[in-house]
């Protein structure tokens, strides 16, 4: 008899070498902050900016922060991309968050109108920027810009070595999104030649938020890239955008570093008094932009330690982040624990690989009340049906004619834990009917049931307890945001969510999903998105039913 | 024994040799550093600091939001005092200290620190604050040549301009492209996991343009007219920055690098 042990053996130490060499190539580098940046509401102009807490601002102050706000911002003619948000990402950076609402004056302000007033202290910050924002008429214009490798840099001098955030542009067209990263990663590998493939996920605070919510609302989005070593240092100026991340990539990078507000009528000190603590902030420019000779800040509060009003250092030593600066008292504090875990939050190529996959590890079934391929006129309510051979958490999108994507559950604040073998209408029984067809056209709803809860990139999913209304008086909760029906929280008065994100991925992403659903084409991107969404959501079931929108006139037909 | 004295004879000539061009090369470049372009034509000389030396600059960066259909509104001007603190070893150089000041009012405005390398004024390390969540966190870079070597650094502070060309030794072959290599830590340091980036500046210099001179008297004080001044141009993949030099001036009298302006108001 022929021996074959030694053959074995030798195959195996093969494949042990390759093992080997795999893990040896890939290589990791990571980083996150300890501070987690707050989420806020970015003060669409369309609708308002910060004229509300400037009103009340108004009302303590006796000045006229609003009326200059509606001079300056406020238009129903601006895109609708037009906002604060820049203002948000450099308070949310800089300032501790509020997270109580406070009576000043006899004025009551909410958490969402001391954000509101943080983000005016903030409103034209002069900031160190990376790479030229794209669009605006000036500089290089290019648009591959900002370089990856120049971006890996700043992440790990900002967030992996000094425990800051580092705020992004998103967008990597004219409009501009801004969000701070705090807590990355890189992984990369040997592709030969002297070069190396990276992918790059960043996670980011989100601005999808109600004006009072309190804590951090995250957003993980994924890059591609590839780069060369010489010499043991990244050659910064090899780097490359790679797949489709030459289109969607981020434009420029940024932090603020000496803070200005914009507008004349907002006092840092008066700010200060509103919010309870010292605020970061110069006097605002006089017209013609020449440095204000205003007064300097009022001393500060006695119970106040962390500001004593002079100027840092200059032989400045790293600080201790976890050193409590002040006596404010704080219902939800901004601990380390929110840094998301990336098991658990999916980008937005992963939502789009999970919506796209049809396995199924166990049996669920899902249909509307018109049945499957039921017709609907425009507003009319639609009910889903759906039973679930195994308990987990209940995700149901909804894919319009062009690829557009909606989450139709859970709302924010609704919990979707499922039981086993159970049959579930949503909306629930006797709830006013939430969700209605819209977008003339065919759609599919893909009900989806995973082992444990995920976080979705572009949807808030912020629960309800964390959006307060509180005063000095008494803590209340808006008595029309929610309602208790069997033990959980019901949100009567929302729809389904439009999936909010920046245009570049929000096209892209519909793309895709329109050649899946519409086209009937394989699923995109690569398989490794599908491979990384299965490793997190391993064990999940889905289910699809279509039905058609008619409109109003019933002249759309199903194809 | 002939042939020893002819061999001794050719050693001890070789030795002198090398001697006396390492005592001219020491003393050529303490005396008289400065840039240069390739025709050996337009110089830049090095500023020559000295502990307690104090200088201003006004900063005008480019708003982080500007939409066109708003009204425009020009950005803020900041002020910097700069301030020669001494000389300090940092990595085994001795390198000038220098304190920068910022002189907005406020709350949180940053105070920056860099070292240049005493010989070349090759910058060596700057750090800088920035806020966050309420205090102050301190970010820092050190970068690194060949020993002997130089190289126009530029560092990630783009609304304070601090980066400074090569002044490389005078005679030397014309500017052209340097190399150096960074890392988010104090130079000499090893920090674990931290990777570093290698870094390719063209440097060029030139006869200012009439547009150029312009801009830069704008924020000035003092007139150019009639002065010595060069444009150096330092160029990498990411960031362009355009320096006027005044003969006699501790720094460039107008820089320039995409987003913010600066001019050197009072020296």
């Amino acid at each position: 008899m022929r021996r074959t042990m030694p053959n074995k053996r030798f195959a195996l130490a093969v494949l042990l070498l390759l093992l080997l060499g795999a893990v040896a190539e890939a290589e990791t580098d990571s980083g996150a902050v300890s501070r987690v940046p707050w989420s806020g509401y970015w003060w669409q102009h369309r609708s308002g900016g910060l004229t509300g807490p400037l009103e009340k601002y108004d009302r303590v102050t006796g000045t006229s922060a609003a009326a200059w706000e509606r001079q300056t911002h406020v238009s129903p003619n601006v895109p609708a991309w037009f906002g604060h948000c820049h203002a948000w990402s450099a308070a949310c950076v800089s300032e501790k968050e509020p997270t109580r609402g406070r009576t000043v004056a006899n004025v009551p302000f909410a958490v969402g109108d001391e954000k509101g007033l943080l983000c005016a202290c903030h409103d034209q910050d002069v900031a160190n920027s990376y790479g030229d924002r794209y669009g605006d008429g000036a500089g290089l214009e290019d648009r591959l810009d900002i370089n990856p490798v120049e971006l890996w840099r700043l992440l790990q001098m900002y967030v992996k070595q000094r425990d800051l955030p580092l705020i992004l542009d998103l967008e990597a067209g004219e409009q501009v999104w801004n969000y701070p990263v705090y807590q990355y990663r890189v992984n990369y590998s040997d592709s030969g030649n002297g070069w190396y493939d990276a992918t790059m996920e960043l996670v980011t605070a989100d601005n999808n938020v109600e004006p009072d919510y309190v804590g951090t609302e995250s957003a993980l989005h994924t890059f591609t890239f590839r780069f060369q070593f010489q010499g043991g240092a990244l050659v910064t100026s090899s780097g490359q955008w790679t797949g489709d991340s030459v289109e969607d990539h981020p434009d420029f990078a940024w932090y603020p570093y000496v803070a200005v507000a914009e507008n004349p009528e907002v006092r840092v000190e008066e700010v200060a008094r509103i919010v309870g603590y010292a605020v970061g902030g110069s006097n605002p420019p006089d017209v013609d932009g020449n440095p204000s000779d205003g007064p300097d800040l009022d001393p500060p509060a006695p119970d106040d330690p962390a500001d004593n009003g002079s100027r840092p250092p200059t032989d400045p030593e790293p600080t201790d982040p976890d050193e409590p600066t002040d006596n404010r008292p704080s219902t939800q504090p901004n601990q380390p624990d929110q840094i998301v875990s990336w098991q658990s939050i999916l980008s937005p190529d992963e939502l789009i690989a999970l919506i796209a996959n049809k396995t199924s590890s166990f049996a669920l079934d899902a249909f509307v009340d018109q049945g499957d391929g039921g017709r609907y006129h425009v507003g009319q309510p639609i009910t889903v049906s759906f039973r679930s051979a195994a308990a987990g958490y209940l995700y149901v999108f909804d894919v319009g004619p062009k690829g557009q994507l909606t989450l139709v559950f859970p709302l924010p604040g609704q919990g979707n834990r499922v039981k086993k073998d159970k049959l579930y209408d949503i909306p629930w029984e006797n709830e006013k009917a939430w969700f209605v067809a819209t977008r003339p056209g065919q759609h599919d709803l893909k009900v989806i049931v995973t082992p444990k809860r995920i976080a979705l990139t572009g949807f808030s999913q912020q629960p309800i307890s964390r959006i307060t209304d509180q005063t000095n008086d008494a803590q209340k909760q808006k008595p029309t945001q929610s309602t208790r029906q069997n033990g959980k929280q019901r949100i009567t008065k929302q729809k389904p969510q439009e999936m909010m994100i920046y245009p570049t991925a929000r096209r892209r992403l519909f793309r895709r999903l329109f050649r899946v659903f519409r086209k009937g084409m394989p699923a995109e991107p690569t398989s490794e998105n599908g491979q990384q969404t299965t490793q997190k959501v391993a064990g999940f079931a889905q289910d699809i039913c279509s039905y058609f929108v008619l409109s109003n006139k019933g002249k759309q037909q199903p194809k | 024994m002939k042939k020893w004295t002819v061999y001794s004879s050719a050693v001890a000539s070789v030795l002198v040799w090398v001697c006396l061009t390492l005592i001219i090369t020491e003393v050529s470049q303490t005396s008289s550093v400065c840039a240069q372009d390739g025709e050996g034509g337009r110089t830049v000389k090095r500023p020559d600091w000295k502990t307690g030396d104090s200088w201003v600059v006004e900063t005008k960066t480019r708003r982080i939001q500007v939409r066109e259909s708003e009204p425009a509104r020009k950005p803020a001007r900041i002020r910097w005092r700069f301030h020669v603190r001494g000389v300090e070893p940092i990595a085994g150089r001795d390198c000038y200290r220098i304190d920068i000041e910022c002189l907005a009012k406020g709350r949180l405005q940053p105070a920056t620190v860099i070292w240049c390398d005493k010989k070349t004024l090759f910058l060596q390390q700057f750090q800088t604050q920035l806020a966050t969540n309420g205090r102050y966190r301190v970010i820092q870079e050190s970068y690194s040549v060949p020993k002997g070597m130089s190289a126009p650094v530029m560092p990630p502070v783009t609304a304070l301009p601090i980066a400074l060309p090569a002044f490389v030794m005078a005679g030397s072959k014309g500017m052209g492209s340097f190399t150096y290599t960074s890392q988010a830590t104090s130079a000499g340091s090893k920090a674990p996991g931290l990777l570093r980036f290698a870094h390719t500046v063209q440097q060029d210099l030139r006869t200012p343009s009439r547009k150029r001179l312009s801009e830069a008297k704008q924020g000035l004080s003092k007139s150019l007219d009639g002065a010595d001044v060069t444009e150096v141009k330092l160029k990498s993949t990411s960031e362009t920055i355009v320096q006027l030099w005044k003969k006699g001036s501790p720094w460039p009298v107008y820089t320039e690098n995409g987003c913010t302006q600066a001019w050197l108001v009072n020296e």
